[in-house]
């Protein structure tokens, strides 16, 4: 490790809950390497799962916006991503409901929380975690 | 006499002359030639003879100089060889020259000089040789000198050179102040002595000396007289030398005496050195002699050269005068004749010609354009004698008269027809007007006039030019619009209709004042003229206008209301089928499956609309990203496998060699019309087959995708075909209500194939089949590589696999896609023969379909088990059908197959069944990354796990945990590939995400709880972030047995599987195999 990766205490519990990130990695079997593999997985994979919610938002296919926005809203429990995993839940909740009020600021809104999230979780330092 | 026997005569007469100027001409040329070649071909080449051989004796007596120069026989040789030949070749050319015309008397002038030159250059190569020989036998002599004075001086220097130490002895002591008087009388005594006996032997050393010097002196010498002039001296000196010899001691003298009489040898006689060197310098001024007169007689040889040079200039010129002289007397005979010739034909030319034929000619031809320019009563030639002429004369009398008759004929039927075209044109509903082909009106109708106003109709008269009456259209047109305030360019509108007139047949549309429509066609007519047709249109334009209005309005309303219906039938869709899920009675699972099976057609018929609609109304965008075609193609023909298998068809798919692996479009929209097409070729096929086939074209110069898909269905009739892609239009009412649907896919599929700037065409035959063929244009794409691939192809090239099938299209498809991989495939289409084939053969793979006549692929693999024993090549199960009874499922252990795959299989799950069949170790280590987790089924236990998450990162999470509890789970990312694999073979546990795109967990679970045996049955597991309470128990009643909440807790996880293991215990304590 690096001095340049942030100390888990320093993080916003908001952005990122470092218990559920800790519970992750304990069930995972405790292997750093491990959890990396899997943080890398999700920062790799969240631009591609915003893209998937503007265009199914465009084509107001709101059902699959709605199994988009529970899968993000799974994986950001898993990362311990609170705030992002609040955002994703409440869009679920939406589209289960019908139409969503405003898909589009929702989902810019849970791009900003994302990305806020991937920022923490890309300096975080995961062998104290 | 006619008139071509006059001209016959007169073509002979001017012939005649023309042949007497060629003869002249051709005499003149020839006399010239003459002069020419006697000058070219005889006098020129004597001439030219003549100079060579002047410079070839000038080159010969050039080298003989250099013949008299050489020191040695050797180089003498070279020289005389070099003369020899050149002197051949002035023989030969003199020969040559006496053979020519013309030459032989120069010949006989040069032959003396040449022969003289000849003879002087033999005489020449002896004198030279002569005198090689002499300076030869001096250089001898002079070797024999310098030997016989050496030996001399041996003999004498020794005695010299005693005596002068014994006289320097004695001079000194002579010279001493104490010597006495006695011995200074003494020492004189001895001096005295000393001299007398030393003075003959020093003169003889000299003059043997002087006689060497002398002799060397005569043998350099290059003037006789010099060597002559020696001889007395010479004698005196040798007399003296034998004189002194006869004085000496006689040791001295007994070896001297034969040294003088070498000395007198070398003296004199013809052998001695003076006479030899004489004799060498006489033959050298002979040689300079015999080239002084060569150099005479080359001089001679140019002389008579120069002169046979004159002699030829003034034939020459003797020649030229007499050339031009015969060429004078030719050009004028020509000229003479020629004039003579001009002078007849031009008398031919004007007294019959000119006066007979031509004045009658022009007359009768004044007469015949008349007649054709409609005067058929001008006054005609008469047709006086009988040449040809006066025939004509008389043919265009008749000819008048005839056409005179006809012309009363057309008129009265042109009045006739004008008659009717009048009255018919008068009939017509549109306007019509005609110009000729100088665009002058010829005509127009009244309703023409009646939509042109009364103010326009006055300038439609016939004659007026087309653009004049355009000019007073557009004036009409800017007083209209100045009244209303419109304003309007005439200039620009005369130029947009005179820029229009130019290219005739197109239809325009125009608003005229008043807020007329006019369409305006124009057509050209085969004599260059223009129709013009006006119609009022007004009325169609509004009706148009009209129904396009409602028609926008239709499809927003239609857009708007389908997704306000789609809405809540979601909700009954989702309800009726967790309704399903409870405990019911059978009547109420009965309605509960009616209204789920409404809803659900329901759903797809608004679907439809909304697709419909938006297309209608120009609201369909299409994507442009890349598109993995294959990938779109297996995943349509996924979703519906399970369709056609159950109505029991064969279901195959082909991806052509050259399809492009990807392109630039819209997948969803693709898949849409894969789905709709292969969807319909399902829906009306009872038996046979459906065939996709994927692959591109090549059309001209852009090659193109083309998708097919060929059913063996129920046809279209011949007189429905046209309906097919209309709205709301299925093929008749009755397929309708057997077949249910909208009527609105094909047309769905035609516009979306259109968007997308493509084609779509249809042939069936009523009772064989149907066949949609879609061809799309395409801009290829990169395709995103698979991990894996590379070795898994690397590990099943070049080997060898029978592939046993009775559908010929299956064993077809499949030989292809084989050889696509480097392996070779063996097809065979009879089970039986199959086995025979495997006696005899050895192959790496078998791939056998399922269902065949007289035995199934399962019976083959136990055949061929007994046949083989476990020396069997490996067996891959493909077939149609997913229904794996308990029966069939203890078959497909007996038999050892090693995978059983659905048809129609993906690339990478055929590729991967290979792979594992041939070499295990090539599979790659995520298989459910590459979508091959459901592609085979190795044979596990009762607690084997089974996890279906359409999350990447999920199954990654699951599966390191499982991993954890020394599980290793078999993976797949869809609800329908884990229903495949809980078909193929029996799962422990099932870990089932619920929220999955295309089929959700709870509808998954629900069609495994119906198509699995319960002995089969595994425990399902709800996996989910949907934490609420009644979520879970909402899983449960879909007919799941358990529930784990995400993120997974190793805790409850573990709890979960000991719950598992109780479950199977207890089912199994109660009699159900494990």
């Amino acid at each position: 490790m690096t001095s340049d990766l942030i100390d888990p205490d320093l993080i916003d519990p908001d952005l990122i809950d470092i218990a559920a990130l800790a519970k992750l990695k304990d069930m995972i079997g405790g292997d750093t390497k491990d959890l990396a593999e899997l943080v890398d997985d999700f920062v790799a994979g969240f631009p591609q799962q915003i893209e998937l919610m503007h265009k199914q938002a465009t084509d107001q296919e709101w059902g699959s916006l709605r199994i988009t926005s529970h899968s993000s809203k799974s994986n950001a429990r898993d990362m311990g991503a609170a705030s992002l995993s609040a955002l994703c839940a409440e869009l679920e909740l939406q589209c289960k409901s019908g139409t969503p009020v405003e898909p589009t600021r929702q989902i810019f809104e849970i791009e900003k929380a994302g990305l806020a999230a991937i920022d923490a979780l890309k300096d975080l330092d995961l062998e104290n975690v | 006499m006619g008139v071509r026997s006059r001209l016959l005569i007169a073509f002979f007469g001017i012939s005649g002359l023309s042949v007497v100027i060629a003869g002249a001409a051709l005499y003149s040329f020839g006399f010239v030639g003459q002069v020419l070649d006697r000058v070219t071909q005889t006098r020129v080449p004597a001439v030219l003879k003549t100079i060579e051989i002047s410079r070839q004796a000038e080159r010969i007596v050039a080298a003989a100089p250099a013949l008299l120069a050489a020191d040695t026989t050797e180089e003498r040789s070279l020289v005389t060889d070099r003369i020899a030949a050149e002197m051949q070749v002035l023989n030969g050319i003199l020969v040559s020259l006496s053979e020519q015309d013309d030459g032989f008397e120069a010949a006989v002038r040069l032959q003396p000089v040449v022969q003289e030159l000849g003879s002087n250059l033999v005489e020449l190569d002896e004198t030279v040789s002569f005198r090689l020989r002499a300076s030869a036998r001096g250089q001898q002599l002079l070797a024999q000198l310098s030997e016989t004075d050496q030996a001399v001086q041996a003999v004498l220097s020794p005695g010299t050179m005693v005596l002068n130490a014994k006289f320097a002895r004695l001079s000194r002591q002579l010279e001493d102040a104490d010597v006495t008087s006695e011995d200074h009388d003494a020492i004189l005594s001895a001096l005295t002595e000393l001299v007398s006996s030393a003075l003959p032997l020093q003169t003889a050393q000299f003059e043997a000396g002087r006689i060497n010097d002398m002799l060397v002196f005569s043998a350099l010498s290059n003037e006789i007289d010099e060597i002559e002039a020696l001889a007395f001296p010479l004698r005196r000196s040798h007399q003296n030398l034998v004189g002194l010899v006869e004085q000496l001691q006689p040791r001295f003298r007994d070896r001297l005496a034969p040294k003088a009489e070498i000395f007198s040898a070398l003296m004199a006689g013809p052998d001695s050195l003076p006479i030899t060197r004489v004799s060498e310098l006489e033959r050298l001024a002979d040689g300079r002699a015999l080239l002084a007169r060569n150099t005479v007689l080359s001089e001679e040889l140019t002389a008579i050269v120069n002169d046979l040079v004159t002699q030829a200039e003034t034939d020459i010129t003797a020649s030229s005068a007499e050339a031009r002289e015969a060429r004078s007397i030719g050009s004028a005979v020509i000229l003479s004749i020629t004039a003579l010739s001009l002078v007849s034909a031009g008398m031919i030319i004007w007294l019959y010609v000119n006066g007979n034929l031509l004045a009658r000619i022009t007359a009768l031809s004044d007469s015949m354009i008349s007649i054709s320019g409609g005067n058929l009563h001008a006054a005609l030639p008469e047709a006086t004698g009988r040449d040809e002429i006066a025939k004509m004369a008389a043919a265009l009398r008749v000819f008048r008269d005839t056409a005179i008759e006809v012309e009363e004929s057309n008129l009265r039927e042109i009045s006739e027809a004008r008659e009717r075209l009048s009255a018919a044109l008068e009939s017509i509903s549109d306007g019509i007007v005609l110009y000729d082909s100088e665009d002058r009106m010829i005509l127009c109708n009244q309703t023409y006039r009646d939509l042109l106003g009364p103010g326009l109709a006055a300038h439609a008269v016939p004659g007026v030019q087309f653009e004049d009456f355009m000019r007073e259209v557009a004036a009409k047109d800017r007083a209209i619009d100045d009244d209303i305030g419109t304003g309007g360019d005439g200039e620009a509108r005369i130029a947009q209709i005179l820029l229009n007139r130019r290219t005739p047949g197109r239809e325009l549309l125009e608003k005229w004042p008043r807020g007329k429509w006019i369409k305006f066609t124009e057509t050209k007519t085969q004599a260059g003229g223009t129709v013009g047709v006006l119609s009022d249109v007004t009325e169609l334009i509004e009706a148009k206008e009209q129904a396009e209005a409602a028609s926008e309005a239709k499809s927003t309303f239609l857009a708007s209301m389908s997704h306000e219906i789609r809405t809540p039938l979601n909700g009954i869709v989702g309800m009726s089928t967790l309704l399903g899920g409870t405990k019911l009675t059978h009547e109420q699972r009965d309605f509960a499956t009616t209204i789920n099976e409404a809803a659900e057609t329901l759903l797809t018929i608004i679907n439809d609309i909304l697709d419909f609609s938006k297309v209608e109304a120009g609201a369909l965008a299409l994507e442009n990203v890349p598109v993995d075609l294959i990938v779109t193609i297996e995943s349509t023909t996924d979703m519906l496998a399970t369709k056609a298998s159950d109505k029991g068809i064969e279901f195959v798919f082909r991806i052509g060699p050259d399809l492009p692996p990807a392109i630039y479009g819209d997948s969803i929209r693709l898949k849409q019309i894969l789905l709709n097409l292969l969807n319909n070729a399902i829906k009306f096929t009872d038996a046979g087959e459906v065939v996709l086939n994927a692959d591109q074209v090549s059309d001209g110069d852009a090659a193109r995708i083309r998708l097919e898909v060929r059913d063996t269905g129920i046809g279209i009739p011949e007189n429905r075909m046209d309906r097919l892609f209309k709205s709301f239009s299925q093929v008749d009412t009755s397929t309708t209500r057997r077949f249910g649907g909208t009527g609105l896919g094909l047309v769905i599929t035609k516009r979306l194939v259109e968007l997308m700037g493509g084609e779509i065409s249809v042939s069936s035959r009523v009772g064989k089949g149907t066949t949609f063929t879609i061809d799309l244009p395409f801009t290829p794409a990169e395709r995103p590589s698979t991990p894996g691939m590379d070795e898994m192809l690397a590990a099943v090239r070049g080997r060898k696999v029978l592939v046993v099938d009775d559908n010929q299209t299956n064993l077809k498809i499949l030989g292809e896609r084989l050889r696509g991989w480097d392996i070779h495939p063996e097809l065979c289409d009879h089970p039986q023969t199959a086995l025979e084939i495997l006696r005899t053969i050895s192959v790496d793979v078998v791939i056998s379909d399922f269902k065949m006549p007289e035995m199934t692929g399962l019976d083959m693999a136990l055949k061929l088990k007994e046949q083989s024993g476990d020396q069997g090549p490996p067996v891959i199960l493909y077939s149609s059908v997913s229904l794996l009874d308990h029966d069939t499922r203890a078959k497909f252990e007996a038999a050892g197959l090693t995978a059983h795959l659905m048809k129609p299989a993906r690339t990478t799950q055929m590729l991967a069944a290979l792979v594992k069949a041939i070499d295990p170790d090539a599979l790659p280590a995520d298989q459910s990354a590459m979508g091959l987790a459901s592609s085979w089924a190795p044979a596990g236990t009762v607690l084997d796990v089974l996890l279906v998450d359409d999350n990447a990162i999920n199954r990654k999470v699951a599966l390191k945990i499982l991993r954890r509890l020394n599980i290793d789970p078999m993976i797949v990312d869809n609800a329908a590939a884990a229903i495949a694999a809980c078909e193929a073979r029996s799962f422990g546990v099932v870990f089932m995400d619920i929220e999955m795109p295309e089929m959700d967990g709870v509808t998954a679970t629900a069609v495994l709880r119906e198509r699995l045996e319960p002995v089969r049955q595994p425990y399902i597991v709800a996996l989910t972030a949907n934490a609420m309470t009644q979520d879970r128990e909402s899983y449960l009643r879909s007919g799941m047995d358990d529930y784990l909440s995400k993120p997974i807790d190793i805790d409850a996880l573990t709890q979960c599987l000991d719950r598992a293991s109780e479950f199977h215990r207890a089912r199994a304590s109660a009699g159900a195999p494990p």
